[in-house]
């Protein structure tokens, strides 16, 4: 009776081990397996930023709307614009909340943006220069976009 | 022995289902969760991304944090009787701890995010960090775990530098995160790294070498107490591994508890049912092989599944050494390995006779559990002979080729009696061929020698349950007692050096009184000063956009942001080093851009002329005044310069002056500071401790206007020191000039630095200790209707010149530096060595919130 057991409480261990060794390295997780094989890598669009530039309408405020999703990312992440008066407008596509904030004196950032909300963010930016617009939440996770005045 | 046997033997019959069923249910019971990485704490498993807590400072004992669970967490114990506030993402109040327990600001959206290790939520609202806190109480502890998202990796895939070069350590990101205490800001700083893993390779070969002997055990004479050792080992083994976790298990007991035990109480069911078939194996019931097989099997591979990845992570949530985890993981897959083998096979050498041939549960043949199996014997004794290397090969070679697994449970399950002569044993490696050999030499020894045998290995079995048992229990207790929560030390890669804590250090920038008066309580080591004066034509709009270009970048620069200017670049690698920007309004500000000449307070009336005074006009005064202090030359130039930049086309500037002290850490801490004439300086100044001291320091008047309550008047006087006179005096004629000692600061009238100076002790020759035109008999304000200041003075040298920069702090200089000026301009015996050649007057503004500027209630209501 016993024996007829036996072969079965074999069978379950490897075969659990055999399911998940054949599911591969995405078993391990994002990180992957050793050196990393198999780790989830951005995709190739976040290696390479693109930058787009404000479009200037009819009252000469400079526009611009940039994308924030889940993968963290502002699109574009470099914003080009000429000095004077620029209207950022934030659309958050995925579900996670952001709060981009805007390191341009004088400017104050978005505040919390949900899942699904946008928010709308008008500066003045007077002198040429690179700044900041890091994720307050996702800064140190790599969410920084950069306004570019030239 | 035989009685022994038989209860063992009847037990385990009656035993089994439920034994097996209950490993069964485990098993499909912890498939998900196993799945779902079980090992995690805080949501974090094994992983190459380091969290590391660099700086905490200034420190204050008592207010401890920590990163905990491998990064995912914050933790912050305060045991003092102020409360810590921790500041969310806007430098909002987000959460209060301290002897009232732990109150959560329910308007910062922190309180929502920082739920989930992956901030995904939906902040309601309402929660604006602007606005009043709401506070919320959620415990009565004086600590906070909260997963801060300043501090760990949060996205799913790796870095975009990781993923190109995931083999090299990277430093990902620095962090900081502000903590207020009773005024001071207490600044966390720490980074993110990137820390490759080592390679696996080692702990694969003892999950391999584990496997192997316990395999080759079966096949030895000891073959009982060896798999009892084995599978007492794998218990152990994974005792002290759970142990590991428990301990950096941040909670409360229970929960540190179940964490040891495990998902569903794994721990709970299996060590004992593990123990309980050591003990019965090691007294020769071979039928408890299965149950050291389905144990085995479970740890192994479930151990395989959730914590593989420490071997090639180079951390993990554990309080382990990380390479004693490794072998402790290794060892847990390996041995369980083995037992999954090795069950099955120790039943095949072992088996009863009765289960040979018939399968009866009701048989129960003595004879079967005696020590050893003539068969085996026989068949090990007809390969005795010949030279043993010959023969470990060979045999090695035919185990390899014949899969044991499957001819394990075929030989069970078909119970043919003598099918191991068609398969024969496993051994692998000289030691266990020997081991496996060695039996056919006193198989046939005398009975007693086999009972002797028994006994030892029944003691040893009795050892070893008593061992495991102690295990857990000590484990348990210890996780009980323990402290958890000690930051995980970050291993392997070499993360950039952090920064010194003068680097590091931030004073806030936002509050109820502008930084740069009191705080740091230890001014630091660099001052600039710049006077301006507004452009003509300049309009109200004009000088409050002035103003609120100032606070934005005074607010990023002394928290060490950039600016986005190409100045960013001379701070590039410092830290903050302490910077602060005070701001101040000169009495002739009044009566231009549009504010009335009738708005000037009284404290700010300006300062008369004193007898004797040379002032150089066109370097005293100005309508504006920024104050720029460091602890390092290069970040105060670099705050000043874009400051001055960011003023024009408003405001141009009139003069500046450049200040130095020591540097922090050339002197103590405490210790009062030395100006050039070699005199400590301060040393009665108007301590924080005092009652009185803030009424001294900071406007306090009812009556003064909105923007100067919270602020304070700064008397700025440029004085020459006469050092070629001076340095002429012996040191006794110097310190009757002050009335201090020059090396101790000791007062005239004796004692040490602190000790109140007795104005009325005369030495033996009845002159006055500290003579009438002493400096501090002038100075001091009993002789001065107590009118008092906070003196921060600041060094100066310009080519031959050299002296004070004399900052004289008060609430009203009516009653504080013009009224000491008088007397002192008089009789000072120090104005022989002295001379004052510029002065100015500022009086600063209250501090000011987040989203607000520095001095915005001197524009009224009216929108500007
Ligand atoms: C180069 C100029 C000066 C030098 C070298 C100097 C030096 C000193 C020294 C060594 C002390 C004793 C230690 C201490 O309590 O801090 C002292 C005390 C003091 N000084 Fe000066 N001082 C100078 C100018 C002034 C001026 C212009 C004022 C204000 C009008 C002033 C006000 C005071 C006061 C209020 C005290 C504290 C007296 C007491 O209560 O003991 N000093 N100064
Ligand atoms: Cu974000």
């Amino acid at each position: 009776m016993s024996t007829r057991f036996t072969p079965r409480v074999l069978v379950l261990p490897a075969a659990l081990v055999l399911t998940f060794a054949l599911s591969g390295c995405a078993l391990w997780g994002l990180e992957g397996g050793p050196d990393a094989e198999g780790a989830a890598t951005p995709p190739a669009a976040a290696t390479a930023p693109p930058a787009a530039a404000a479009v200037q309408g009819p009252d000469g405020v400079q526009r611009i709307e940039i994308i924030v999703d889940d993968e963290l990312r502002l699109t574009p992440q470099v914003v080009t614009a000429r000095p004077g008066r620029i209207e950022l407008t934030f659309r958050n596509t995925g579900l996670t909340p952001h709060d981009i904030a805007l390191r341009i004196p004088a400017a104050t950032g978005t505040g919390n943006i949900n899942g699904s909300a946008t928010d709308t963010v008008t500066v003045e930016v007077t002198e040429p220069g690179t700044y900041p617009m890091p994720c307050l939440y996702h800064g140190t996770s790599g969410m920084r976009g950069t306004l570019e005045i030239r | 022995m035989g009685r022994i046997v038989d209860i063992s033997v009847k037990a385990s019959r009656r035993a089994l289902h439920w034994l097996l069923a209950v490993a069964a249910g485990l098993a499909a019971a912890l498939l998900p969760t196993g799945a779902a990485w079980a090992h995690e704490v805080g949501g974090v498993g094994a992983t190459n991304f380091t969290t590391t807590l660099s700086a905490l400072s200034p420190a204050v004992s008592g207010v401890r944090l920590a990163v905990v669970e491998n990064g995912s967490r914050l933790e912050l114990r305060n045991t003092t009787a102020r409360e810590v506030v921790v500041r969310g993402y806007s430098d909002e109040p987000y959460a209060r701890i301290g002897p009232d327990g732990v109150w959560l600001n329910d308007s910062s959206p922190a309180t929502y995010l920082n739920t989930d290790r992956f901030a995904s939520t939906t902040v309601p609202a309402d929660a604006d960090p602007t606005a009043a806190p709401r506070w919320r109480k959620i415990s009565d502890d004086t600590v906070h775990r909260w997963h801060d998202h300043r501090i760990h990796w949060m996205l799913s895939t790796l870095p975009t530098a990781v993923a190109a070069a995931p083999t090299t350590a990277h430093r990902v990101s620095d962090w900081h995160v502000d903590l207020d205490y009773g005024g001071t800001v207490l600044s966390a700083t720490g980074s993110l790294d990137w820390a490759p893993g080592p390679s696996p390779i080692p702990w694969y070969l003892l999950v391999a070498v584990a496997a192997l002997l316990v395999v080759a055990a079966v096949f030895t004479r000891r073959a009982h107490a060896l798999l009892a050792a084995a599978l007492g080992a794998l218990i152990a083994a994974d005792v002290l591994h759970a142990a590991g976790i428990a301990l950096v298990t941040a909670g409360n007991v229970p929960e540190r508890i179940s964490a040891f035990l495990g998902d569903g109480m794994t721990g709970l069911l299996i060590w004992p049912f593990g123990l309980v078939a050591a003990v019965l194996i090691a007294k020769r019931a071979t039928f408890f092989g299965f149950v050291a097989m389905g144990v085995g099997g479970l740890l192994s591979s479930m151990m395989a599944l959730d914590d593989a990845p420490v071997w090639w992570r180079s951390s993990a949530p554990s309080a382990l050494p990380a390479d004693l985890n490794r072998a402790g993981v290794a060892l847990v897959v390996g041995l369980g390995a083995g037992l999954l083998l090795a069950g099955p096979l120790l039943w095949r050498r072992f088996k009863p006779a009765s289960h040979r041939t018939t399968g009866s549960p009701t048989s129960t043949a003595q004879g079967d559990l005696a020590d050893g199996d003539p068969q085996v014997a026989e068949h090990l004794d007809g390969t005795a002979p010949g030279p043993a290397g010959t023969r470990v090969t060979g045999e090695a070679a035919e185990g390899l080729a014949a899969d044991p697994v499957s001819a394990g449970s075929t030989s069970i399950d078909s119970g043919i009696a003598g099918e191991h002569e068609s398969a024969p044993p496993v051994v692998l490696g000289a030691r266990a061929a020997r081991a496996a050999a060695s039996p056919t030499l006193d198989v046939t020894a005398e009975p007693e020698q086999a009972g002797a045998a028994t006994v030892g290995r029944r003691g040893f079995a009795g050892t070893l349950a008593a061992g495991g048992v102690g295990a857990i229990l000590g484990a348990a207790g210890g996780i009980a007692a323990g402290t958890p929560g000690e930051p995980v030390a970050p291993t392997g890669g070499t993360p950039a050096e952090p920064l010194s804590g003068v680097g590091a250090t931030r004073i806030a920038f936002h509050g109820e009184r502008q930084a740069g008066i009191t705080t740091p309580a230890r001014p630091q080591a660099r001052l600039r000063i710049v006077a301006f004066d507004l452009a003509d034509g300049v309009d109200r709009a004009g000088l409050q956009g002035l103003l609120r270009r100032w606070t934005q970048a005074a607010a990023q620069l002394s928290q060490g942001l950039p600016l986005g200017d190409t100045g960013d670049d001379v701070v590039t690698g410092a830290g903050p080093s302490s910077l602060t920007v005070t701001v101040g309004f000169g009495p002739s500000l009044f009566g231009k851009a549009g504010l009335p000449a009738a708005a000037r307070p009284a404290e700010l009336t300006p300062l008369p002329t004193f007898p004797g005074e040379q002032l150089d006009p066109a370097h005293s005064d100005g309508d504006l005044c920024l104050l720029v202090h460091a602890d390092d030359a290069l970040v105060a130039f670099r705050a000043a310069r874009a400051l001055t930049r960011l003023a024009a086309p408003q405001a141009r500037v009139r003069w500046q002056l450049d200040g130095f002290n020591n540097s922090p850490g050339v002197t103590p801490t405490a210790a009062t500071g030395r100006n050039l004439m070699g005199q400590l300086d301060g040393t009665n100044n108007p301590q924080p401790t005092d009652e009185d001291f803030t009424a001294k320091v900071y406007v306090t008047d009812p009556a003064a206007p909105a923007w100067l309550r919270g602020g304070s008047v700064l008397v700025v006087r440029r004085i020459r020191m006469l050092l070629d006179d001076w340095d002429t005096q012996p040191r006794e004629a110097q310190e009757r000039v002050i009335g201090r000692r020059k090396d101790t600061g000791a007062p005239l009238s004796g004692g040490e630095e602190r000790t109140p100076a007795n104005f009325g002790t005369t030495t033996g020759d009845g002159a006055l200790a500290i003579p009438a035109d002493a400096h501090i008999r002038l100075a001091t304000p009993a002789f001065n209707n107590g009118a008092a200041m906070l003196r921060r003075g600041y060094s100066y040298s310009e080519g031959d010149a050299a002296g004070l920069i004399f900052l004289a702090w008060q609430a009203d200089p009516r009653r504080g530096f013009i009224p000491v000026q008088q007397r002192l301009a008089a009789t000072d015996a120090l104005n022989r060595f002295i001379r004052h050649e510029t002065s100015a007057l500022f009086a600063m503004p209250h501090g000011v919130a987040p989203g607000d500027h520095l001095g915005q209630d001197l524009f009224g209501d009216d929108p500007a």
